[in-house]
């Protein structure tokens, strides 16, 4: 089973990608071979409120329950973040939560203005059981318009954080050039002696066989193919993987397997 | 006819003393580019020496059916547009590229290489320059890169003074959708889409306004992976006409290649 853990529903507010609805996304991941994917909703991240975009995820999969998986988008700005990420696992059988610090603006750490809440969202996570997706950035910060520029997370932030919540799941992906934000991310986990974070492949863009150097670096258990679709073409990470240079195995394990095992689905 | 427009050596080759030492990671380079489909891969020079071009045109005839190169221009250099001839004319390059690293040359000043602009027209081979306009307010993302620093007024005035020269321009212009907007009007100026992200979009908009007959496929190797910066191209939402020329029928013209 190929199942891509970075799929978006919504609607990006740049520029026209033609790909909005449920059917388009299914075209797309049809024509480049995913069988299933976890989504989340790209209007929960650019909406005043992150519930709407949410429930229209939560829907989608409801319809579509052999092909989608809910992310909850949590905001943790917002007031009543516990009530609707509770709303999205008993209503929508949520099965992870994604984290946008850098258009939310939130900091991961304890800070004075939404740290405590971040703490009190990694319990919950603990609690529910749910893996914790943070996206560095949706795009390279040097395509972003003038009139909306957002820094990405920091991977030192992300790999703080990591270490501050150790009995918590990360997933890590983000865009420009994240081979190289995967490699401090590793470096800093070393030090730090923790592996409780998976990489997505969909920022990695390189180098030529960028795939291969990460499976030799951490293995491949910990590698989760991603594709970003509609933002980015959905084929472009998943042939990355179907051309390393790595085990058939390996390449099952990140296609899908790995996925498989975190969300406690049957491959 | 798959073509790379845009590739570099896997490693800075200015100290090696023999380009045996460079043979074993450039084959595999190669190979990973065979794998993904790609016939040709143009090596861009990144340095602007003698020995580099010394380098490329005998690694070029080491690997002949894979490899095609271009030479660095120094548009600070007076013997420039000689070198560019012997080059072109002796060793078989293919073009020049221009980048605002080796050495320190703002690409503001790109209007001051009028000889190697005019002489790279009457050789009839391109100029391919590195290029990347950031939007007012996004400039300070890449302090280290102000050199890289490319407003659009230089580019149209590119295309206003020198039409019979072609250029390329890297990476879509950096704000792509200026870019492209500025390019439009001068026939002689052509985009590769190499290096950043496999946006969804970018290429297609290359295609709308400018035509496909001005877009090129292009890796940036090895800072970037083969069938990601081609899934660009496969993938987009244009027609399969457009793919060929994109891929490599624009190269093949522009190059003259068999």
């Amino acid at each position: 089973m190929i199942l891509d853990m970075n799929v978006l529903l919504g609607r990006w507010p740049f520029t026209p990608l033609k790909y909005e609805t449920v059917e388009d996304i299914l075209g797309l991941m049809d024509r480049a071979g995913i069988d299933k994917a976890v989504i989340t909703s790209l209007n929960s991240v650019f909406y005043y409120d992150a519930e709407t975009g949410n429930r229209e995820v939560g829907k989608a999969c409801k319809q579509h329950p052999d092909r989608f998986i809910p992310f909850a988008v949590i905001n943790p700005n917002l007031l009543r973040w516990k009530e609707h990420l509770n709303e999205c696992v008993e209503e929508y059988g949520v099965k992870g939560i994604r984290l946008h610090p850098d258009f939310h603006k939130f900091n991961l750490l304890p800070d004075r203005w939404s740290g405590g809440q971040v703490a009190e969202l990694m319990d919950e996570a603990r609690r529910l059981e749910l893996p914790v997706y943070i996206q560095t950035s949706l795009l390279d910060m040097r395509h972003h318009p003038g009139y909306c520029f957002v820094w990405e997370v920091p991977i030192l932030e992300v790999a703080q954080a990591i270490e501050l919540y150790p009995e918590n799941t990360f997933i890590v992906g983000g865009g420009r050039w994240f081979g190289s934000r995967a490699q401090e991310l590793i470096k800093q986990a070393e030090r730090a002696k923790i592996d409780n974070f998976h990489i997505a492949t969909d920022g990695l863009g390189g180098p030529w066989d960028g795939v291969r150097g990460l499976v030799k670096q951490i293995g491949s258990s910990r590698i989760l193919f991603s594709s970003r679709t509609p933002i980015l073409y959905s084929e472009a990470s998943k042939l990355m993987i179907e051309q390393s240079r790595i085990s058939e195995e390996d390449k099952e394990r990140i296609l899908g397997g790995n996925a498989a095992e975190l969300l406690g689905l049957d491959a | 006819m798959i073509v790379d427009i845009h590739a570099h050596l896997p490693r800075p080759f200015r100290h090696v003393e023999s380009v045996d030492e460079l043979i074993p990671t450039v084959a595999e380079m190669l190979e990973m580019g065979q794998r993904a489909g790609i016939d040709k891969q143009v090596i861009l020079a990144l340095g602007t020496s003698r020995t580099s071009n010394e380098v490329l045109k005998e690694l070029a005839d080491r690997f002949p059916d894979q490899i095609e190169i271009f030479m660095g221009g120094l548009c600070t250099d007076p013997d420039c547009p000689a070198t560019l001839e012997k080059c072109v004319k002796e060793y078989g390059f293919k073009g020049v590229k221009i980048h605002q690293n080796l050495p320190w040359f703002p690409l503001t000043g790109l209007l001051t290489c009028h000889s190697l602009f005019r002489k790279a027209g009457e050789l009839d081979v391109p100029v391919l320059t590195h290029s990347w306009h950031q939007e007012e307010g996004l400039v300070e993302i890449l302090p280290k890169m102000h050199t890289g620093y490319f407003p659009m007024v230089i580019l149209e005035e590119l295309g206003k003074r020198y039409p019979e020269t072609t250029f390329i321009f890297a990476h879509a212009g950096g704000m792509w959708v200026k870019a492209f907007q500025a390019a439009k009007p001068y026939p002689n100026l052509c985009f590769d889409m190499s290096g950043f992200d496999p946006e969804r979009g970018i290429v297609e908009k290359a295609v709308e306004v400018l035509g496909a007959e001005r877009v090129f496929f292009g890796s940036d190797v090895p800072g970037r992976s083969y069938v990601a910066q081609l899934a660009k191209v496969r993938y987009a939402d244009i027609s399969e006409r457009d793919k060929k020329l994109i891929l490599g029928e624009n190269a093949a013209r522009l190059l003259h290649l068999r």
